[in-house]
């Protein structure tokens, strides 16, 4: 059974652990960056109270499927860190939750991936467990 | 009374005497731009000769020295050279006949990206990380559900292997309409599979610690880089690119599967500023 150990955010429904697999890493900072322009508190509620590993993964969009974003991250993204004022920090695995939007040329939301122009994102929750718990 | 230029390749900030490839410069026709700076020391009658300027024209089109500044009181200047050609070039001074025959042959091929590079990861996905029922597939049988038509399954990354092994292609992504949250495909009995050989990168098979996913305006298709440092990953070849991969930026292939991205986490994971060697097609 899985240990959730805090989930902070503007949605504590996830329970369960979303896709944790890796498809593409990318830097933690650069992720926390663009989160944070829809979430920043919660992207600050990370950087408070966790150390946080400098490489984070996520899902991305192949070449086959659209040329034009091939190689774009896309949550849920998973990274790991520990409680920074913890006496006995424990390993865990953060994943951020991300409401994702896909849109073609004009601006329109779109259900098609391979006709999409741009995605953008918006950090809903994360959800904490003990890494030994995931992996 | 003898006139003379002694050209000598400058160190780089690398610390040898190979090329440079400008931060600034983008690939043209298929070439990156080298440039290399030289030190021109020359005499006139025996003498240094201070306060002068000499133009200069080198073999290819994509090609051009100039000297910057007037000669010093010693006789040297800086002579710049910028190039699109592989191979042996040939700097001529114009103008003054006396240094007519003071030419100097440089040969450019490997070269150093002035600009450091991000490095990141990525693989495709495996059957074996997914827990789905099994499903059918058109064309491929039965997979399991989320790895077929999963978020982070074939419809999404375009290719993935399956349990036996076999590699597994989306045909038509343009036919997919995704749940929202796209966190499934919503209309599986339309999306068509075929078997593949492999990865297709947009420039061939990519293979595992072989292959980068690459700017084509930074580094031409399938020209190869060793990337040196600060942890050595060695030769790779761009075979892939992806609208994502922008700039001085390289998408390093890792294989199939979650095991992959955690070999290469355990490994050290992503280089912030890596130093990168170009070596050629």
């Amino acid at each position: 059974m899985r240990t959730l150990l805090a989930v902070s955010g503007v949605c504590l429904g996830l329970l369960t652990s979303p896709y944790l697999r890796a498809d593409g890493t990318l830097s933690t900072e650069e992720l926390l960056v663009t989160l944070s322009q829809s979430n920043p508190k919660l992207v600050q509620t990370l950087r408070d109270g966790f150390d946080l590993d400098k490489n984070a993964e996520g899902a991305i969009i192949g070449r086959a499927v659209n040329p034009a974003l091939a190689g774009t991250r896309i949550g849920p993204y998973k990274l790991h860190g520990r409680l920074r004022k913890s006496q006995s920090p424990v390993e865990l695995v953060i994943t951020l939750n991300t409401a994702i939007v896909f849109s073609d040329r004009r601006g329109h939301k779109t259900a098609s991936v391979a006709t999409a122009t741009s995605v953008t994102e918006t950090l809903k929750n994360i959800q904490i467990e003990t890494a030994s718990d995931v992996e | 009374m003898a006139s003379n230029i002694a050209y000598t390749i400058q160190q780089n900030q690398f610390g040898d005497a190979l090329a440079i490839i400008p931060s600034e410069s983008n690939v043209q026709s298929g070439s990156i731009l080298y440039r290399l700076d030289l030190e021109m020391a020359v005499t006139r009658n025996d003498a240094p000769a201070s306060g002068l300027t000499i133009g200069f024209r080198v073999s290819g089109v994509q090609s051009h020295a100039r000297q910057i500044g007037p000669t010093g009181a010693g006789g040297k200047a800086t002579l710049r050279l910028e190039s699109r050609i592989v191979g042996k070039n040939t700097i001529t001074p114009l103008g003054l006949p006396e240094f007519a025959d003071c030419k100097f042959d440089v040969t450019l091929g490997a070269a150093w990206f002035e600009s450091p590079f991000k490095i990141t990861a990525y693989n495709c996905c495996d059957e074996a990380d997914f827990s789905g029922p099994l499903v059918n597939g058109q064309n491929v049988g039965k997979h399991k559900q989320d790895f077929l038509f999963g978020g982070r399954g074939i419809c999404m990354q375009g290719t993935g292997r399956g349990s036996d092994g076999k590699y597994i292609t989306i045909t038509n992504p343009k036919s997919v309409s995704w749940n929202p949250g796209y966190a499934g495909v919503a209309n599986p009995d339309a999306v068509i599979f075929q078997y593949s050989d492999g990865v297709h990168g947009a420039y061939g098979l990519v293979t595992a610690d072989s292959s980068i996913a690459i700017d084509p305006t930074i580094l031409p298709p399938r020209h190869r880089v060793n990337i040196i440092g600060p942890r050595a990953l060695g030769e790779r070849r761009g075979d892939d690119t992806g609208g994502a991969i922008k700039g001085h930026h390289f998408d390093h292939y890792v294989g199939a599967g979650q095991a992959a991205v955690d070999a290469w986490n355990a490994a050290g994971g992503n280089l912030a500023s890596a130093k990168v060697k170009y070596l050629g097609s």
